[in-house]
């Protein structure tokens, strides 16, 4: 088995900064840091610093602690 | 088999731990990039915010239809793909789901589905540890 704690494309995932501030909008991370913001996706990824390697997200506009689907 | 441990990420400061699964996804467009969704048992299908539509390369009749889907609270509308795009699990990245994504408007976030994402891989929710484990299906 291997445990993926910080490596890997599920280690993008460990996001060092707060994305309060973004909240409602788009955001492109690398190493765990925000590389650009976007109110528009399309814009965020055609921007010059933005690698395909980034992962692109929405940040959710409200903090839920309880999520039903 | 190769099966990967995947601890449950917070997206922001006070939101609940998750199983959210990152996958690199190309639209229909040929654009590939990263996404994060959560991986939800009770969906049948994937869904994603109307908003990753033109990041994906949808957003046209062609591409594009109306479709009701069942929820908790009753029904709704959704734009449903015609036309296919792909992901793969980038640690498992010989396994390639065709996915027939929703957009759902007003939705904030991805939900990977049974149907298709969760069709190609088996998945240990182990809510007591706070992780989740992900391998290939067999077969």
């Amino acid at each position: 088995m291997t445990t993926m704690e910080h490596r890997g494309a599920q280690g993008a995932l460990v996001i060092d900064e707060d994305l309060t501030p973004y909240r409602g909008s788009w955001v492109a991370i690398r190493d765990g840091k925000v590389i650009a913001s976007a109110l528009d996706p399309v814009e965020l990824r055609d921007r010059d610093e933005v690698l395909d390697t980034d992962l692109l997200l929405l940040v959710p506009s409200q903090t839920t602690n309880t999520l039903l689907l | 088999m190769d099966e990967l441990t995947v601890p449950y990420r917070s997206l922001h400061a006070g939101d609940s731990p998750r199983p959210l699964l990152v996958l690199q996804v190309t639209g229909i467009g040929g654009h590939s990039g990263l996404v994060v969704g959560l991986i939800d048992s009770g969906a049948d299908v994937t869904s994603l915010p109307a908003r990753y539509a033109p990041l994906m390369g949808y957003g046209t009749t062609a591409n594009l239809q109306t479709e009701t889907f069942g929820q908790v609270s009753g029904t709704g509308n959704a734009l449903g793909a015609t036309v296919p795009c792909s992901a793969v699990v980038p640690e498992f990245a010989e396994v390639v789901v065709e996915l027939w994504p929703s957009f759902i408007a007003g939705s904030e976030m991805v939900l990977w589905g049974r149907r298709d994402v969760l069709a190609r891989f088996d998945v240990t929710i182990m809510e007591s540890r706070q992780a989740f484990t992900i391998a290939p299906a067999p077969g």
